[in-house]
């Protein structure tokens, strides 16, 4: 895990972003504890309440869950929760930010669907042209 | 629920004929920078809200207790900042039990315990420690200090990298309890930002801008581009710094960030950059 302190992004949204990744990887298994505010906020040299608000967004999700007098714990079905966000949230993350590209360079509709042809024919795991194809 | 409480009290500067009148507080379990160039106060404020220094008007409070020579009070207030204030040629052992005998919320045993994690020597005389060492050590007392509100006066003065990260570690394990509050007098900006949650910015002995740190960055920004844009697109905002790199200029704004515009870059700025371009201002006038 890293916070970017330069980004654009707010730190609590890092925080929680990088507790959902650690959570997909399976670093934080559902039903098991994930570290307090007081270990993220010394990890990182934040503010206690930047890593407590970071915990209450997975909260409000029904990623988290705290148990009392013993913490917080990663909720069963959390794994495929963040999956379905991550899906919602695609479109907005990825496609809109490649149109806009597109636009500055003046890549076409027609050569951008092209790419994304090209880029499932090459990229996949067995190709061996994979990543040099132009 | 603790609060320490600057009520019109007078700021006066020996050297020059500054003065002026401040009020302010400072509420339990928050982590407060109080920046400012040279000569901007911050030290002075140190010493009033620890009763170092008497002011000539107005007083100060802890909660509704004036702090001035009072013996319930002072022990909750602890200034950390001024190596004169031990005596030289004292051992560092005898030093911390010197200190337990005047602060009975001293802890003796957590000081002896941070002087281990900062790997700091105990059996010579403080004035044989190196400037980094001093700093350690009164680091130590202050983590030790028992007191509520903990006001540290430029706290990294010669201090490596490590011991700085060792203090954040037990500084923020302290801190978690809820049970302090820090203030943080200090020019080193972007080495304490990510911990700070509100700051309050002087100038000539002035304060002009308290605020909390979520609400400064969402309210600032930077926006670059082709200086003709830019100085049109300045003409209605609050503008605190503008660069010019040949037909570039990029400005430093307070306020709201605007949807994206045709030819212009928006960006955030880190707080660091945004005290610079407040400090900066010539004149001097309030932003708040």
């Amino acid at each position: 895990m890293e916070i970017h302190f330069e980004s654009e992004k707010p730190i609590y949204l890092q925080i929680a972003e990088q507790l959902e990744e650690a959570i997909l990887s399976g670093a934080f298994p559902e039903e098991t504890q994930i570290p307090s505010t007081t270990e993220i906020s010394i990890t990182f040299k934040i503010n206690p309440a930047t890593a407590l608000k970071g915990i209450n967004l997975l909260v409000d999700a029904d990623i988290i869950y705290k148990k009392r007098g013993l913490g917080m714990f990663v909720k069963a079905g959390a794994k495929n929760r963040i999956l379905e966000q991550h899906k919602q949230a695609f479109y907005q993350t990825y496609i809109v930010t490649l149109l806009s590209e597109a636009k500055t360079l003046k890549i076409s509709k027609a050569k951008l669907l092209d790419m994304i042809e090209r880029g499932y024919e090459y990229e996949s795991p067995d190709s061996e042209r994979s990543r040099n194809g132009i | 629920m603790s609060r320490l409480i600057l009520k019109e009290v007078e700021m006066e500067f020996e050297k020059s004929n500054l003065q002026s009148i401040i009020s302010a507080e400072f509420e339990l379990g928050h982590l407060y920078g109080i920046l400012g160039r040279n000569g901007a106060g911050k030290t002075t404020l140190l010493n009033l809200l620890s009763g170092r220094k008497y002011p000539s008007k107005g007083a100060v409070f802890l909660d509704q207790e004036p702090i001035w020579e009072n013996p319930a009070a002072l022990p909750k207030i602890y200034y950390c900042g001024d190596p004169k204030d031990f005596p030289p040629t004292m051992y560092i052992y005898r030093l911390i039990h010197w200190i337990a005998a005047l602060r009975p919320a001293f802890s003796p045993e957590k000081a002896e315990k941070l002087c281990e994690t900062f790997s700091l020597p105990q059996d010579v005389r403080f004035s044989s420690l190196s400037t980094g060492q001093k700093t350690a050590f009164q680091l130590a007392v202050a983590l030790s200090s028992g007191a509520e509100f903990i006001l540290f006066d430029e706290p990294f003065l010669g201090l490596d990298a490590n011991t700085r990260h060792l203090f954040y570690q037990e500084l923020l394990s302290i801190f978690s309890k809820g049970t302090i509050t820090c203030l943080f007098a200090t020019h080193w900006v972007e080495e304490i930002e990510s911990i700070l949650d509100e700051i309050l910015i002087f100038e000539k002995g002035k304060l002009v801008l308290k605020d909390s740190c979520e609400h400064l960055i969402q309210n600032s920004y930077q926006v670059s581009g082709p200086s003709e844009l830019i100085d049109r697109f300045c003409l209605e905002q609050k503008v605190l710094q503008i660069q010019t790199l040949g037909g570039l200029k990029t400005a430093i704004i307070l306020g709201p960030q605007p949807p994206a515009l045709e030819g212009l870059t928006f960006s955030k700025i880190s707080l660091s950059e945004l005290v610079l371009a407040l400090t900066d201002q010539k004149g001097g006038a309030s932003h708040a």
